[in-house]
């Protein structure tokens, strides 16, 4: 099973970064004589109402709708695992600090926070990746503080902090090993959540600019054209929601796994 | 703050009156007779009185409720309403004739008083009214005797009359005066001597109407009419499909391929009174060159934007004037306008001619979501075959909306507007005069000058052939300016489920619940 999740997320990985290549069409290229058509030989999933092929453009869509969870999950992980780290190694009043503007961000809604940030307040697509990185790391600050919590008084933890060794390298190099099976699937939750999100943000026409070859995107492009050519919104939301719960499934399965080797 | 202007043309734009209809395909009913239509319109009325709500989903009550004192016939004349006849004593003067035994649905007879107090609360500044635009030029109002009204202009103005039979709903006197900001309102309602009567009034749970029984005209063939908004596009046509709804005017022409379909249902599309078109702001870098702006228009592959944005259910735009202003104002000798053909080879020798032949690149902001992003990709994808890059920008609608009316940012913008008048004084002043390129106006290209500001107004008081020499010159001028590149017109439609039928419905006339009926009666 895990090989099959793996297997595709990999393919999705290569179609991320070569689907331009493997387009049969220009995904931009127009042909309003044509218009929105069903599938055929030409077009096998069809075409939208501007004439553009559906196939050509999901597969060059696959590069903007996963680059930029996978940047959203990065950052995220980053953020989260070195400040819950933090937190919970150091305690005191860097973590009661940390913990209260944990308590308030986990407050705020977060779409609605994006939603006027992007749209009111006209940020850029670049802005809308980077608040949502920001947004999704306190939950998991909370949830790496409580695991740091734990293992900082295992005996392992004990030891390295007897032989001397600075805070850092006990963080980073000791207890951070053994966060790993949390951290991965963290890392994949966040690439889910905001594939979904940044997809609903395409979704509410906030972000990209229209035209841009992008799943979300194609989804609230083409919802009127359900009657004319199903294929043009509904298969971004099939590939949609498959890479989500391939990611999902695979982050249990690596959290299995990794937990299975225990800790160092 | 020119918010009159605006609404006078948002109005205008969302009247959308429905065009003849007359020989559009019927459907007899199979099931019992019906006398109850459900309506939903694509927006919930907010006003029964057009002062605070001159849209289009009010306005449509309004014209069942409310008479008018003059009224449009079939080709967009003003005739005879509650007024029986007028005279024109002098070039900037009317005195109406009102109809006898004409009584309120409460009861009260119509009066002299209350026509001449419906018309001049409009320039009332309490009652702030929406309408206020429509009758800038009325100097004064009054009732003359029992049965007459006398208007007294500031200057002579062809479209008074016009702009009147829509705008100018009689309302009893006692009740308008007591309520000058929330006439109209869910609290107060409104009282008419018009067909119909208000039976209930909710923002949020709709309209009921009930025929008027002592209506002065032709009863309606209708007894009552439940009127609701369904804002989706796809909700209404599933709501129309299911029978939950018997009938709308909330269909796009871009959609009649899944109108048309509809088992049970016959739509019917008719010319609007509406236009497409690409402002140029002609301040605006590259947009200054004149050039630059012809490339565009012989760039944009207009043909195939209009089937794509109306379905087939609409026309190439040759000038900026709506196609039934057009026709009430030319009839069929229609002058030949300057025109761009879809023409690359064209453009590019233009493009040449200016001072940007290889091309630029320009940010069009754009609203998301909407028949703008499409139409700004096509452009897009036009342009870039001669080297004009547009960069789209998408904002959400009440964004792009707001800073549109703040002319920022300005280059090159769909807009589509409709009007309500065969005048093309409702339309000419929007795209070329100085007051309109002004925040809050509909002169995006911001061409203008006080010369033609001036010829707008001697427009304003012309007549007979004059008139139609001097809309000729100015739609002429914008034609080898181009400002504007004209787009399409497009169809407004109607939807009605079996066991309905609707004759006689008028593009200058959308009075729907009058003519709507009952299939077999």
């Amino acid at each position: 099973m895990r090989g099959v999740l793996a297997g595709l997320l990999g393919l999705a990985v290569l179609v991320a970064l070569f689907g331009s290549h493997l387009a049969p069409h220009d995904p931009a290229a127009q042909d309003l004589a044509l218009g929105v058509a069903g599938p055929s030989a030409a077009h096998w999933l069809g075409t939208d109402d501007l004439g553009r092929d559906v196939l050509s453009r999901l597969l060059a869509g696959a590069g903007s709708a996963l680059l930029w969870p996978v940047l959203v999950a990065v950052g995220t992980t980053t953020l989260s695992t070195s400040l819950g780290l933090l937190a919970g190694y150091r305690l005191g009043w860097i973590d009661a600090i940390m913990m209260r503007t944990v308590d308030l961000a986990i407050a705020m809604p977060g779409m609605l926070v994006l939603i006027v940030l992007v749209g009111v307040l006209g940020g850029g697509y670049g802005w809308s990746v980077l608040a949502m990185a920001v947004l999704f790391t306190p939950g998991d600050i909370r949830v790496i503080r409580s695991l740091t919590l734990a293992q900082r008084e295992l005996a392992y933890a004990e030891a390295a902090r007897t032989l001397g060794l600075p805070p850092r390298r006990v963080m980073f190099r000791h207890l951070l090993p053994n966060l790993a099976p949390t951290v991965v699937s963290n890392a994949l939750l966040s690439f889910v959540a905001a594939l979904v999100s940044l997809a609903g943000l395409s979704f509410l026409g906030i972000g990209l600019p229209a035209g841009t070859p992008d799943w979300g995107l194609m989804v609230e492009e083409n919802r009127d054209l359900l009657d004319l050519n199903p294929w043009a919104s509904v298969a971004p939301v099939v590939l949609i929601t498959l890479v989500a719960t391939s990611a999902t499934l695979l982050g249990d399965r690596l959290f299995d796994t990794l937990s299975k080797g225990g800790a160092r | 703050m020119k918010t009159p202007t605006i609404r006078a043309a948002v109005v205008a734009l969302l009247l959308l009156p429905v065009a003849a209809c007359a020989g559009s395909p019927q459907k007899g009913g199979s099931g019992p007779e019906r006398d109850t239509l459900v309506w939903a319109s694509s927006a919930a009325p907010n006003s029964l009185d057009i002062a605070h709500g001159f849209n289009n989903a009010s306005t449509t009550i309004q014209l069942a409720v409310l008479d008018t004192m003059v009224t449009l016939d079939a080709k967009g004349t003003p005739a005879p309403a509650l007024a029986t006849s007028w005279t024109q004593p002098t070039p900037d003067s009317y005195e109406f004739t009102l109809r006898k035994a004409v009584t309120f649905t409460d009861g009260s007879p119509l009066t002299a008083d209350d026509a001449a107090y419906s018309l001049s609360r409009h320039l009332d500044p309490a009652v702030a009214s929406q309408a206020a635009s429509y009758f800038t030029t009325v100097k004064k109002v009054e009732a003359v005797g029992t049965d007459r009204v006398r208007v007294t202009l500031t200057r002579p103005n062809t479209a008074f009359l016009s702009v009147a039979a829509i705008a100018w709903q009689v309302v009893p006197r006692k009740l308008a005066e007591a309520h000058p900001g929330d006439l109209g309102s869910p609290e107060v309602g409104t009282i008419g001597t018009g067909p119909f009567k208000v039976a209930k009034f909710s923002l949020t749970s709709g309209t009921v109407l009930e025929r008027n029984e002592s209506y002065w005209g032709p009863k309606p063939a209708l007894r009552r009419v439940e009127i609701k908004a369904i804002s989706d596009a796809e909700t209404l046509r599933m709501a129309v499909r299911s029978g939950e709804v018997d009938a709308t005017d909330g269909l796009n022409a871009r959609d009649a391929r899944k109108w048309t379909g509809l088992s049970g249902v016959t739509t019917s599309f008719y010319p609007g009174n509406n236009i497409a078109y690409l402002a140029l702001a002609v301040g605006n870098g590259p947009l200054k060159d004149v050039h630059v702006r012809r490339a565009i228009a012989h760039a944009v592959d207009r043909e195939a934007l209009t089937t794509l944005m109306t379905g087939g259910h609409g026309t190439i735009a040759r000038t900026v004037l709506p196609m039934p202003q057009m026709t009430a104002l030319y009839g069929d000798n229609m002058p030949k306008f300057p025109d761009y053909s879809f023409d690359l080879a064209a453009a590019k020798a233009e493009l040449a001619k200016s001072a940007y032949p290889d091309g630029f690149t320009m940010a069009v902001p754009y609203a998301s979501g909407s028949d703008g992003a499409t139409v700004m990709q096509a452009v897009a994808a036009d342009l870039a075959k001669i080297g004009i890059r547009l960069t789209m920008e998408p904002s959400p609608g009440d964004k792009y909306m707001a800073t549109l009316m703040d002319h920022r940012g300005l280059g090159v913008q769909y807009v589509n507007l409709s009007y309500g008048t065969p005048e093309p004084v409702e339309v000419l002043p929007d795209m070329i005069s100085r007051a309109a390129a002004e925040p809050q106006g509909f002169n995006f290209s911001g061409y203008g000058s006080a010369e033609l500001d001036a010829r707008l107004d001697a427009l304003a008081g012309a007549t007979g052939q004059e008139r139609q020499d001097q809309v000729t010159a100015l739609l002429t001028e914008i034609g080898e300016q181009v400002p504007y590149v004209p787009l399409f017109h497009m169809d407004n439609g109607i939807a009605l489920r079996d066991g309905f039928t609707a004759t006689g419905l008028s593009v200058w006339n959308p009075n729907f619940f009058a003519v709507i009926r009952p299939a077999g009666k």
